[in-house]
């Protein structure tokens, strides 16, 4: 097996392993247009892939998966932005299986909702938060104070909690 | 912050922290059986894309390299070389010199032809030793009257009138 393979093979497996941190990302920004969705995952993946030797020995895996992927579909995002101020606005079609089916998924459509209200930086914090990470680590992981995460986090829980009835 | 948060927020908290973290397992469900093959697939189109790319660059650059050889080529072929220069550029100054003031001086040349030609006749037999001299002596006043500054020099810019001029010049001589 060259060098080159085994690279490949174990970008892969971090791929796997990442996986669920992608396709979040992906339901934020992409909601529920599986084309969109589909054309930002394959972007991840690639931007992930260009990063990967970069990738410093000593780095949180899924933090760092989390910067470059959000940065990505951020970059998308603007991209759609701009694609649609030069072209004629088409009215968004909804995806034919959007009907949520179950009350998990429609409770985390919420929260969705509400994370798609916030700014990046804040979506970014939340996120890290709802996956557990502490403010220290939220912080180093965006170059913030923790202290100013500290007081983002405690603002936005309070929002939420008042917009969130579950 | 943190502290502030009283034992009602924390449930909260992570009952929404339960509820994000169940997502994982759907999606690990979901995405279990293609993900690995669609990762490949997505990293394989995206090296092909970068190799033709690299592909179209070089040979845009080499095409870039090969018309820009062509074009020294020809600007070299279409140069002419110093030597033909000089050559040529005596000739085609005396051309243009003769050519401006033509145009003013045509009518007055064909007007004046008939008083100029014996001048320059007298001049011309003035350098001659006699008219009654041997052959040899005939190609001094040839050289002379060919001669494109002295044309400039007597003002009889007209090529018509300076080639009238050296007609009659040699008719004369030759009688």
């Amino acid at each position: 097996m060259t060098h080159r393979d085994d690279t490949t093979e174990q970008f892969m497996a971090l791929a796997e392993r990442q996986k669920t941190t992608l396709h979040k990302i992906c339901r934020l920004f992409a909601r529920d247009n599986a084309a969109l969705s589909e054309d930002l995952y394959q972007e991840m993946i690639i931007d992930l892939w260009k990063a990967f030797p970069k990738i410093p020995p000593t780095a949180d895996e899924q933090r760092w998966t989390f910067t470059i992927v959000y940065h990505t579909a951020i970059a998308n995002y603007r991209q759609r932005l701009r694609d649609i101020k030069t072209t004629k606005i088409t009215p968004f079609t909804p995806h034919p299986h959007t009907t949520q089916e179950d009350e998990t998924n429609d409770s985390l459509e919420k929260i969705y909702e509400q994370l798609r209200l916030l700014p990046n930086e804040q979506q970014q914090i939340m996120m890290l938060h709802l996956d557990g990470y502490k403010y220290e680590e939220i912080a180093q992981t965006l170059g913030l104070d923790k202290n100013y995460v500290g007081t983002r986090i405690h603002r936005i829980k309070e929002q939420l909690k008042k917009k969130l009835a579950i | 912050m943190k502290s502030n948060s009283t034992p009602n927020d924390d449930a909260w908290w992570s009952s929404i922290q339960e509820l994000w973290k169940s997502q994982d397992e759907t999606i690990l469900e979901q995405s279990q059986t293609d993900s690995y093959d669609k990762v490949r697939s997505i990293i394989t189109a995206h090296e092909k894309r970068c190799r033709s790319r690299i592909q179209k660059m070089w040979a845009s650059g080499i095409a870039a390299c090969i018309l820009i050889a062509l074009g020294i080529s020809i600007m070299r072929m279409s140069t002419i070389p110093p030597t033909d220069l000089q050559q040529s550029s005596q000739p085609a100054i005396a051309q243009t010199q003769d050519v401006e003031p033509a145009a003013e001086a045509s009518t007055h040349a064909n007007e004046e032809n008939a008083t100029k030609q014996p001048v320059k006749q007298t001049t011309a037999e003035k350098s001659t030793p006699s008219p009654t001299a041997s052959v040899p002596a005939r190609p001094q006043p040839a050289t002379i009257a060919y001669n494109p500054t002295q044309v400039v020099c007597n003002n009889s810019c007209d090529s018509a009138a300076v080639i009238n001029q050296i007609r009659s010049f040699l008719t004369d001589t030759e009688a």
